[in-house]
């Protein structure tokens, strides 16, 4: 059995004991996996012009957990100031696009569907509340311990902070979505490759030595400062960005965008977060299922997960040198000890090992030679220095 | 047996004659003129050493002596002449032969009895009997008096010989009639008995077993004194509804000793009373290293603490891993968890009374015991022999030690350490009993810089037990309690916080018991209860930003009256009937809210504040509440036993984690919250197996709680000082089975095993959507545990060896799992079921422990003992909770386990004196 002290909620007892004794291991109980579907959309509607986008899809089993989206819905957005307007369903969700002056911010706002099944769905008539400028946005070297479900370990990283000021007319409550990119470099150029014919590359091919990865970063984020003095929060911790990856080794950057939300909207995702960060301690709360401001009007014993945001968007970046010392195990490298035979035609084609000179008995791994093998691109992002 | 032995019988017995306590055991007879007789009969009362000798050969002998320091065999040498007796120790007891030699034909021994004489007067006469190791027989009544086909009423009262108090509990019991019954708290049976001639057992735990011929002529009453064997063993009586054996009466009882629960393996060294009371039926530990306990399907806030009256608000140190009572000082230790008595109110489930010892009324005594983490002494000094004593418990840990040790910045910042301390002072006066009593806890746990937690109990009783005659007898206490828990957070900046809040109790009790005849006792009394919490201030610290925020003072005020009766209208049926009249008032000063009518409790529908001062009534509630227990004996082996009990509650401890964390809140009944309220009946079964020494009973319960009170989906308790904003009040019901089988009393084997199967079930549907959780549906409570088994094993080895094994399993609790998972922008999330909806996996230890006593020399310095223990054998990792994580390749479901391996744990205990030593 695999052990992993954990520290339970940071309580000294967690630690004396738990550290001692405790232990985390992964189950399979029996879970109801035919429970009936339920409705889930997520809309946010925000006053940057652009699109809007709308995503209207079924749970999904726990067992086989894929997304499924719901096509075919009427979807609209009902303004009670204006025009109602109609979404446009694109590829997996829904959008419509909004010029600023087509925004009107002290309106309300609700999503009203029509489902495929002719049942409507509505949203809460919701409002937008200021959103002050990022205060700050930075980073400190940090050493924690990870919590891994098998393995901890004190890791050295980037954490992010955030500083919020804002003044009593603005919003009480944040919801920070973050979007991380980063640049990260193969090993060795494409010189030797093989398909049953060893090729000789020349001159060794560069092109995919360089990559771009950008992502959202799967977790949320939100501030209350609702029972606070001032309407002022430093030092929000965002994410933790550790040294088992290149993120660190090149350039990292990091954009955070800082949306107003409702207090409600704050019970909702920081609901959200609680849920999604149980780790099952002493003196964690129980789980609960978390309804948002949506309802199925036609039959209100279904329940509809989800919810409606409307918000002011605010947004910085920053970036990160590298230089990290990283821990980057995407490039392997195995020898073949009987020859180039021991490489099945399944895996064709394979890349060796070696320089102008020839090439080595080393089977290794495409992320070596092409680093879009772990995603991202080799498309330099406009605003990448 | 005959008192008389043959003399052939000793002859042979003789070959086999050793050296023995009597010749070890040093007295100082200063006698001057007295028979040899009496004589005998002192050395007999001081040693316990019985002396057998023929009656005929000492007849008109007078003795003087002064000596010190000299062996009984010595002090019986020293006044006969040895050259015509041959004075021998056998069996610890000495035997006084008339020759050098062996007889060569059979003689008679007489066996004297102190003070045996035959009642004449049965009212008023009595009969003393002092020498448990011999069979004696007692001459109840007078011929001719009664005939012999007709009952008569034979009495009797127990005492402890050593300080002459009644025994309440023991057991008399006619061995050819198997039949029995218990002593009543003055220490008095009644049996109804046709004249005749029976063998008599007196059983009381911890005292010699006592055998007398019993003959009969009509009514009439006797007093027998037990002595003390062994060690003198603090018993741990629970009570349920009269259960656990059909020879208790009102109400029956379940005894444990202190050592047997020292016996009980344990975790970290520390005995744990109330851990061991889980070990009874339709009592549940909410899990390892926890401190709650759930009885009959109630929540862990129902069961109501007393120690020496004083109510505990936190039983344990360091939430959970370390009882609170140091167990050595515990004395009684009482459950009632069915029939409540009428004396008793304020909780739901149970009560659990825990009495501590008085002092040595004799001499000073000192014992303690050292475990990895804590060193804990009693100490015991008599001021007035046998008038006024002083007795001093204390604990302390020292487990910061293993925290600076450990390679982590963080842990080796941190802190942990607890300490209790008591002192009782009790005076004996002839019709007066008074006693004080002190108590204070203390925990402190930090962890680095980023949380500390701080907690207090404390506590003051002050108890004077009055007989104005022999037939009433009053207990007036006065107690204060005060509960203090700190808590500060650093985890942030902006929004540390530092939070203090302080619950009171004052009480003033008076309960009075009238013996109107041995048939029927009426219990009266009055309480009065002053309540004071002070929900405290979430304050900022540092550079917080946070606003103070008040929680708000909580005052109430509730006076109670209550009257029981107990009859015995045949002797085969007894039973109770109870009534409590309790009037609750929460008092200002406060400011409470109206709200719209048919809007959510929240701050946006305020329509009204009211503002009540100080000491103003916010409210009152007046709740009746009757009791009532019976039982009926079946026969000679079995009783059947009911019982109903109505109960309320106006405090509640708020929780939204898994146990009771240290964060969680009480809170009073308030202008918006309704006292909690119950009703219970029982009904048990219960069947002796004597000659096999078993005894067994099969209960089943129901239980219905109105105004139960349940956090709402998301609280917070530290957000708002509107709790209603936070709570909802519905129904909550529960029902089960409980069975026993337990083998007790002086047998190499002994133990129990209990099963429980129980349902709790929490409803909550106000009328409208906001007032309901779980969308109105019924929902399995969260402390809903099915099945429960315990089984426990005690092997004595030896008189210095022992062994104990118990083995727990219960069904796993009830827990919110995920049933479908749902992408936000690519993230998978989890959506959960109704609430505990499903269970986590079954819990089950196997624990095991060995005991060694040191030698058992009777003159040394000091006893030792030593306690090896493992906790949890087989090493299961048992569930505490389940939690789950989204995936790509679906919800990955891992479970936490506090103790997961094996505990090794080493404990010694020590005293002064030998092992007897108390």
């Amino acid at each position: 059995m695999r052990i992993n002290m954990k520290i339970s909620n940071g309580l000294l007892l967690g630690i004396l004991i738990v550290l001692i004794n405790s232990c985390v291991k992964e189950i399979n109980p029996i879970l109801d996996s035919k429970q009936k579907n339920k409705v889930v959309v997520i809309a946010l509607l925000t006053d940057q012009p652009g699109y809007q986008y709308v995503d209207v899809s079924w749970t999904s089993s726990i067992k086989k957990p894929v997304p499924t989206p719901i096509k075919g819905c009427v979807i609209s957005l009902e303004s009670k100031n204006g025009p109602l307007r109609y979404y446009q369903e694109y590829k997996d969700k829904y959008r419509i696009k909004m010029d600023t002056n087509e925004i009107n911010l002290a309106s309300q706002y609700r999503i009203h569907i029509v489902l495929p099944n002719y049942q409507v769905v509505e949203s809460s008539w919701e409002s937008f509340f200021p959103d002050p400028p990022i205060e700050r946005l930075y980073h400190e070297n940090e050493s924690v311990i990870t919590r891994g479900h098998y393995n901890s370990d004190t890791a050295i990283g980037c954490q992010f902070f955030v500083d919020f000021k804002g003044n009593n007319q603005d919003s009480r409550f944040y919801k920070y979505d973050l979007t991380e990119t980063y640049e990260f470099h193969s090993q060795q150029p494409l010189e030797w490759w093989y398909d049953g014919v060893v090729h000789h590359v020349v001159p060794p091919d560069n092109s995919k030595r360089v990559c771009y990865n950008t992502m959202n970063i799967r977790d949320i984020f939100v501030l209350s400062t609702d029972n606070l003095s001032k309407n002022e929060y430093q030092r929000l911790r965002l994410n933790f960005v550790d040294k088992y990856s290149q993120r660190l080794a090149h350039k990292y950057s990091l954009l955070v965008k800082q949306l107003s939300i409702s207090q409600r909207s704050y019970t909702y995702w920081n609901q959200m977060r609680i849920n999604r960060h149980q780790e099952g301690g002493l003196y964690n709360n129980q789980p609960i299922s978390i309804h948002g401001n949506f309802k199925n009007s036609t039959d209100t014993t279904l329940d509809v997960l989800g919810y409606f945001d409307v918000s002011r968007v605010t947004q910085k970046r920053i970036f990160v040198n590298g230089g990290y010392d990283i821990i980057d195990n995407s490039c392997t490298k195995a020898a073949l000890r009987m020859g180039l035979r021991e490489i099945s035609s399944s895996d064709y084609p394979a890349y060796l090992d070696g320089d102008n000179m020839g090439y080595r008995a080393v089977l290794i791994s495409k992320a070596c030679v092409d680093c879009t093998a772990l995603g991202g691109t080799t498309t330099k992002p406009d605003y990448w220095p | 047996m005959n008192r008389r032995l043959v003399i052939g019988v000793l002859l042979l017995t003789l070959l086999v004659v050793k050296s023995l306590s009597a010749q070890e055991q040093l007295i100082s007879p200063h006698y001057k003129n007295i028979s040899f007789r009496e004589y005998c009969q002192r050395i007999s009362l001081e040693t316990k050493v019985p002396i057998y000798y023929s009656s005929n050969e000492f007849k008109y002998k007078i003795i003087s002596i002064q000596k010190d320091s000299i062996s009984i065999l010595d002090a019986i040498k020293g006044v006969i002449n040895t050259d015509s007796f041959n004075v021998l120790s056998w069996n610890d007891a000495v035997i006084i032969l008339k020759d050098h030699n062996f007889p060569y034909k059979l003689a008679l021994v007489k066996t004297e009895i102190p003070q045996k004489e035959t009642i004449t007067n049965a009212m008023t006469s009595k009969i003393t009997t002092t020498l448990a190791a011999a069979r004696k027989q007692i001459v109840v009544g007078k011929k001719g008096y009664a005939s012999h086909n007709s009952m008569v009423d034979v009495g009797v009262t127990i005492y402890n010989a050593d300080d002459k108090k009644p025994l309440p509990g023991a057991t008399v019991y006619i061995v050819d009639l198997q039949k029995g019954t218990i002593s009543n708290k003055n220490g008095e049976a009644d049996i109804l008995l046709q004249p005749g001639k029976y063998t008599l057992k007196i059983l009381y735990m911890g005292m010699k077993t006592q055998l007398y011929k019993l003959i009969v002529r009509s009514t009439g009453h006797f007093n027998i004194y037990m002595q003390k064997q062994g060690i003198e063993l603090s018993s741990v009586n629970v009570y349920g509804d009269n259960q656990m054996n059909m020879r208790q009466k009102d109400p029956g009882l379940e005894k444990m000793t202190v050592k047997s629960i020292r016996e009980i393996p344990v975790m970290i060294g520390e005995p744990d009373i109330v851990k061991a009371a889980a070990m009874l039926p339709g009592i549940v530990s909410v899990g390892d290293g926890t401190s709650g306990l759930n009885v009959r399907g109630g929540s862990s806030d129902q069961n109501a603490f007393y120690l020496n009256k004083i109510p505990i608000f936190n039983t344990s140190h360091l939430f959970g891993f370390f009882p609170a009572f140091n167990a050595d000082l515990v004395k009684n230790f009482t459950v009632y968890k069915g029939y409540i008595p009428a004396r008793y109110g304020g909780r739901l489930s149970s009560v659990f009374d825990i009495e501590t010892r008085n002092g040595n009324p004799k001499k000073f005594s000192l014992h303690g015991g050292l475990s990895p983490v804590a060193i804990n002494g009693v100490m015991s000094i008599p001021i007035l022999k046998d008038k006024l004593n002083f007795i001093f418990s204390g604990r302390r840990s020292y487990s910061d030690w293993i925290l600076r040790r450990i390679d982590d910045p963080a842990i080796n910042r941190s802190s942990a350490s607890f300490n209790d301390i008591s002192a009782g002072l009790s005076l004996d006066l002839p019709k007066l009993h008074l006693s004080a009593f002190v108590y204070h806890s203390h925990d402190r746990f930090a962890y680095g810089y980023v949380n500390e937690f701080q907690y207090d109990n404390n506590g003051f009783s002050l108890i004077a037990k009055q007989n104005y005659s022999n037939k009433i007898k009053a207990t007036y206490s006065l107690v204060s309690s005060q509960y203090d828990n700190k808590v500060r957070n650093y985890a942030n900046s902006s929004t540390a916080y530092s939070h203090l809040y302080v619950l009171k109790q004052n009480e003033f009790k008076a309960n009075f018991d009238y013996l109107q005849n041995s048939f029927n006792t009426l219990h009266f009394g009055y309480d009065l209860n002053f309540y004071d919490l002070n929900r405290g201030i979430v304050e900022p610290i540092g550079y917080s930003l946070r606003i103070p925020l008040n929680l708000g003072r909580n005052k109430g005020l509730e006076n109670a009256v209550f009257v029981s009766d107990h009859y015995r209208p045949w002797q085969w049926l007894d039973f109770t009937a109870g009534f409590r009249l309790n009037v609750f008032n929460p008092l200002g000063p406060q400011t409470t809210y109206n709200y719209q009518q048919g809007k959510p409790l929240n701050d946006l529908y305020i329509s009204d504040t009211l503002v009540f001062n100080n000491n103003m009534p916010i409210k009152t509630f007046v709740i009746p509440e009757f009791r009532f227990a019976a039982k009926m004996d079946l026969g000679k082996l079995s009783s059947l036993k009911v019982a109903f009990t109505q109960m309320h509650q106006n405090l509640f401890r708020l929780n939204t984690t898994f146990s009771i964390s240290p964060t969680s809140q009480w809170k009073m009944a308030d202008y918006h919250l309704n006292p909690s309220k119950s009703n219970q009946v029982s009904m048990g079964y219960f069947y002796n197996f004597v000659k096999q020494g078993f005894e067994s009973s099969v209960e089943v319960y129901y239980k219905k709680t109105k105004d139960y009170t349940e956090f709402k989906d998301g609280a917070n308790f530290l957000q708002s000082k509107n709790i209603e904003q936070s709570v909802l009040q519905g129904k909550q019901w529960s029902y089960g089975l409980e069975m026993m089988l337990r083998r007790r009393g002086d047998y190499r084997f002994t133990g129990w095993i209990a099963y429980t199967y129980s349902r709790s079930f929490v409803q909550i549907n106000g009328a409208a959507d906001w007032e309901k959780i779980n969308q109105g549906k019924v929902y399995p409570s969260s402390f809903d545990i099915p099945n429960v088994l315990s089984a426990l094993v005690n092997i004595k080895l030896s008189k210095r060896l022992s062994f104990s094994t118990t083995v727990n399993y219960q069904s796993g609790r009830p827990i919110t799992y995920p049933v479908s998972i749902y992408y936000v922008n690519k993230i998978p999330f989890v959506d959960y079921s109704s609430r505990n909806a499903y269970r986590i996996p079954a819990y089950f230890r196997m624990d095991a422990s060995f005991t060694i006593e040191g030698n058992l020399k009777r003159n040394k310095f000091m006893h030792s003992s030593l306690v090896l223990s493992v906790y949890n054998l087989t090493g299961r990792d048992n569930p505490y909770s389940v939690y789950f994580v989204p995936s790509s390749t679906g919800v990955r479901t891992f479970q936490y386990s506090v103790i997961a391996v094996p505990i090794f744990t080493a404990t010694w205990i020590f005293k002064l004196g030998n092992f007897y030593a108390n």
